[in-house]
């Protein structure tokens, strides 16, 4: 074995107890020390699985056949007690809530101390400085309902860098995270690498912050390594990783296609972010022509469905979560609704379906005062989709879970049959009628969880964070949904982190902070402006970024359009 | 690999979540379904079906969660007493073992597949239910907190109304839910 | 400040500060005593020192007032119990039932004390929480030589009680937003209502469990070599000498009640 090689799979297979199919299928890998290599591949490619078995916990604490071998420093993880191999690996896992197994920042870092059985100052020592790499002194008293979803996550880690892991695993880390505790959580794996010298091993959707960190990114898909390269030349692969399910950083794909198409080498090597992208640009003879943009005011002249009038909101604890709001919400809108967690979004939309009524001002929901109307009544109208499919699918069977709601309604059983056949038809799912919802796939559960508020016939719905979670392929299926619907006439109003996804598909963008909308308008102008908001998590996506700094003027949203705009002079 | 320790990490996070789950839902039982003139007690106890099936699916370690969820939350409600945890708390820890052990010696399916498998899950369910509102009563007599009219009423209308919850929550989970949690590494019946 | 089960205390609360083996001696010792003294006197009084005890620990009694709900329930319901379903022989008889029972002036001194003995162990278990952390739980559960797995379970089984609360208002609102009236109906129709509500905590339950095993894995969780502890709690020789005390005192009453009758109510219709 390498001197300098920490992490060794040979010929590796998996598979669950009770599963017929292979989940690993001879995987095939080598970390050296110090290394950063960053995992990709889309839902169900393998990567947690994996995760598991780099640490031990497969196959000691999981039932299952296994083939081939994994070394962890030489030892190989089978023949080795579970607590020997995790002498040197920490790993940290997606959810933030789960891995808060005491009721105290402190508790919890010095947790795997105290099973070490350090002694009490080393403990102390270790847990203090995790807590100042992670950037989380003074919030050792605090409470996990204290925290953000971000702190939580680096807690987490702090509770595995006590350990003084000489390798450090993160399974999508930053997957239910706000853009704030997206950043945070990249800032402190810059700072393992560049202050500990820290082995890190990171699955990631987020493919344009892997890019900018990561040594060799490895694409799994299916069980199998597709490929393992560095970033550059993966992610130059862009027509393969998009047809793997894998979507490239935009500014890449956006060279890569100028390439290809224009049929013109622009580049040498494709760029992996804006800063790249400008100086590759810089140096090519083109213009940048703005794009043509349609009248986004047209729709202001009709009455608004929904209407906020100086809204204040105050949870029982007295927190203020709305202040002062106003907004008017026009037939056929495609909003999304974009800040950091905490700003005000779900209580936002909440009163737009009646769970929560207005402390102070008024909320109309077409014409009538929310606090009038039961919320059974405005669900008629406004269809509320929530983040997590799990907490509105309580049906036995698929069919059941579209006609729920319609049969509480009293509706006759031939309209309900109707109705829930061309919802369950519309949405793919016919075939899985008579399966019970927690049987699907997470994407399935989640167009499921649409198809419950589509067979209501809503005039709005609004869908909060339909992305969290999802990879890219799951993300743009759900938004392609969302953007029919809404051509077909319907309202939509969206929570999202995905900034990307919110300039393909939004037509207006509202940005919270503090409980106040501090921005409001087409999401063309509002991306312009995000990076002088003081909302400074929300960055616009690559390729508006990109064409910004070539041209205040010039705001675009998506690569096909950037492509359409750029101009060669002769 | 080593064999597992009796009261491992499965049989802790079997025990916990299951005190985690029903924690608050003994809560909201006692708030929405309060019985006057039996303290602690709720006319419709909606972690008992969550327990009982727990403990079919995962073994006494999901008793052993009911059994930390009812002492907290009885205890929250009426005091940390030596009364509350050996009236509600061991009784409901009881309950569903007599369930488990009548399912394991009759060997019934918690899939609910058969005929025979329904009536053994109602006859274990009556029986576990006696025995606890029998256990359960007359500790609450010997404590003094009830009187001897109200003890075979108290066991009578915990018998009915423990039954009928368990039965109305536990028997779709498990018909619906049981061919899902097979797919757990923690599930008992393999 | 510091936050415990129930409230933010003073730091420098004695009873905070207390070793949590005295915590947990201290809640047998208030049930204990309520368990044993029959008199209403005595144990009014007890109650009137637990609430001086409060003033001493620096917690607000305005604190207490939460509990006043759960005061009403307990007093109620022996209420309840004792006027509806007893025969205690008395000089004046108010009424007599149908069914047989009656209500006499003892009755209802004997509610009266009944609901005395339970005041005293709710103001008593509550003040014993209000200065409890959930670290003093499991360290007190493990100075009673009590395995760490199950005190590990119990602080284990809170944190995930905060997490299904958040799950059950969320599952809630949706069952409430597809037109369900949770809180409408009899019995059984809100039970069938709640069975739907079950399916996804469960599965949510089911999935966390197999996450759960994981974490306790990668954080080494250690339940059979030797483990250290973060927190050091001297006990010193002033806590010996309490707990002693808090041992002692239920012996004692124990003793002088059944050898002199102390702290007895004259024909406590349990005495046999």
């Amino acid at each position: 074995m390498d001197s300098r090689c920490v992490l060794k799979v040979e010929g590796l297979w998996w598979k669950y107890q009770g599963s017929k199919e292979w989940v690993l299928k001879d995987v095939n890998l080598e970390v050296s020390e110090g290394e950063f290599l960053g995992i990709v591949g889309p839902s169900g490619a393998g990567k947690t699985t994996l995760c598991l078995a780099l640490t031990g916990i497969i196959p000691h604490a999981v039932r299952g056949k296994i083939r081939g071998r994994v070394f962890v420093f030489g030892k190989d993880t089978s023949k080795n007690p579970l607590h020997r191999i995790m002498e040197d690996i920490g790993i940290v896992f997606q959810d933030p809530d789960i891995q808060f197994v005491t009721m105290r920042v402190i508790d919890e870092v010095v947790f795997p101390l105290e099973n070490l059985g350090l002694p009490r100052e080393a403990m102390a020592k270790r847990a203090y400085w995790a807590l100042k790499v992670v950037g989380m002194m003074g919030f050792e008293d605090k409470y996990p309902f204290e925290l953000s979803g971000g702190q939580k996550q680096r807690v987490a880690i702090a509770s595995m860098l006590a350990k003084l892991p000489k390798i450090l695993i993160l399974d999508e880390p930053t997957s239910d995270l706000d853009p704030v505790g997206k950043r945070e959580i990249f800032q402190v794996l810059q700072t393992l690498r560049e202050e500990h010298d820290m082995t890190l091993v990171v699955v990631e959707h987020n493919v344009e912050e892997l890019a900018k960190y990561a040594d060799r990114v490895l694409l799994l898909n299916q069980g199998r390594v597709l490929a393992q390269e560095d970033p550059r030349s993966l992610f130059s692969k862009c027509e393969y990783l998009i047809r793997t399910g894998v979507y490239p950083p935009q500014v890449t794909e956006f060279f890569y296609r100028l390439n290809k198409y224009r049929g013109l080498s622009v580049a040498n090597k494709l760029p992996l972010t804006p800063e790249e992208a400008y100086e590759a640009m810089s140096k090519l003879k083109v213009s940048v022509t703005p794009p043509i943009v349609e009248d986004a005011s047209k729709n202001c002249k009709s009455t608004p469905i929904i209407s906020f009038e100086n809204v204040e909101y105050v949870y029982p604890d007295g927190t203020v979560a709305l202040r002062g709001v106003d907004l008017k919400v026009f037939r056929g809108e495609f909003i999304a609704i974009i800040g950091a967690n905490g700003s005000g979004k779900t209580t936002l939309v909440k009163h737009m379906v009646g769970i929560l009524k207005p402390t102070k001002g008024r909320v109309t929901v077409l014409g009538k005062d929310t606090r009038e109307a039961s919320v059974s009544e405005l669900a008629l109208k406004v269809g509320y989709v929530y983040q997590n499919p799990d907490h509105q699918l309580f049906c036995t069977t698929v069919y059941d879970e579209c006609a729920y709601a319609l049969r509480n309604l009293g509706l006759p059983p031939q309209e309900i049959e109707e109705r829930v056949e061309k919802v369950l038809e519309r949405l793919g799912l016919k075939e899985f009628a008579g399966t019970p919802p927690y049987f699907l796939s997470k994407g399935q559960r989640q167009r499921l969880a649409v198809a419950t508020v589509l067979a209501m016939k809503p005039e709005v719905i609004i869908v909060d964070e339909p992305t969290t979670g999802q990879d890219h392929v799951q993300s743009r299926s759900i938004m392609e949904l969302l953007k029919s619907l809404n051509d077909e006439g319907k309202t939509i109003v969206v929570i999202t982190h995905d900034m990307r996804l919110v300039a393909e598909y939004a037509k207006r963008v509202l940005v919270m902070s503090k409980g106040k909308i501090i921005a409001d308008g087409s999401v063309r102008s509002v991306l312009a402006r995000l990076e002088d908001l003081d909302v400074s998590a929300l960055t616009p996506p690559q390729i508006t970024r990109l064409f910004l700094k070539i041209n205040p003027n010039v705001s675009i949203l998506s690569v096909e359009e950037a492509l359409r705009t750029v101009r060669w002079v002769a | 690999m080593a064999s597992a320790p009796v009261f491992g990490i499965r049989q802790i996070a079997v025990t916990a979540i299951t005190a985690g789950l029903c924690l608050p839902l003994a809560l909201f039982a006692i708030i929405l379904v309060p019985i006057p003139g039996l303290p602690a007690a709720s006319g419709f106890w909606i972690p008992a079906g969550f327990y009982f099936v727990m403990t079919l699916w995962f073994g006494v370690w999901g008793a052993l969660g009911g059994h930390i969820a009812t002492t907290i939350a009885m205890g929250y409600f009426f005091g940390y007493t030596l009364h509350i945890w050996m009236d509600g708390g061991l009784g409901d820890f009881i309950a569903p073992i007599v369930a488990l052990v009548i399912f394991k010696l009759l060997r019934a399916n918690p899939e609910l597949k058969e005929k025979r498998d329904y009536a053994v899950w109602i006859v274990s369910v009556m029986i576990a239910s006696l025995v606890c509102g029998l256990w359960v009563h007359t500790v609450h007599l010997l404590f003094g907190i009830i009187t001897w009219p109200f003890w075979w009423v108290g066991v009578l209308t915990y018998f009915i109304g423990d039954t009928l919850a368990i039965l109305i929550v536990g028997t779709p989970l498990l018909k619906t839910l049981t061919e899902y949690v097979k797919q757990s590494p923690m599930y008992i019946w393999k | 400040m510091r936050r415990t089960f129930f409230l933010y205390v003073e730091e420098n609360s004695p009873l905070y500060r207390l070793h949590p083996l005295l915590k947990i001696l201290l809640l047998l010792f208030f049930n204990l005593e309520a368990w044993i003294i029959e008199s209403p006197t005595v144990l009014w009084l007890s109650i009137v020192g637990v609430l001086v005890l409060f003033k001493l620990a620096k917690i607000p009694l305005a604190r207490l007032l939460k509990f006043l709900l759960f005061a009403a329930i307990i007093t109620q319901a022996i209420m309840f119990s004792y006027i509806l379903g007893s025969k205690i022989p008395g000089n004046v008889v108010y009424y007599e039932f149908p069914w047989g029972t009656y209500v006499t002036d003892r009755t209802l001194l004997y509610a009266f004390s009944m609901v005395g003995r339970f005041m005293l162990m709710l103001v008593g278990s509550t003040l014993v929480l209000a200065v409890t952390r959930d670290i003093d739980i499991i360290y007190g559960i493990i100075s009673l030589k009590i395995p760490y797995a199950l005190a590990f379970t119990v602080s284990l089984a809170f944190r995930f009680a905060t997490i299904f609360i958040d799950d059950y208002f969320k599952v809630r609102d949706a069952m409430i937003l597809r037109g369900t009236a949770l809180d409408k109906g009899g019995i059984l129709e809100r039970a069938r209502k709640y069975v739907n509500l079950s399916i996804p905590l469960m599965v949510l339950a089911v999935r966390r469990m197999l996450e759960l095993t994981y974490v306790l894995e990668a954080k080494g969780l250690n339940l059979k070599g030797k483990r250290s502890y973060f927190y050091e709690f001297k006990l010193g020789s002033l806590g010996i000498a309490l707990a002693l005390t808090l041992i002692t005192i239920p012996i004692l009453t124990l003793f002088l009640k059944m050898s002199y009758g102390l702290f007895t109510f004259p024909g406590w219709p349990f005495n046999g």
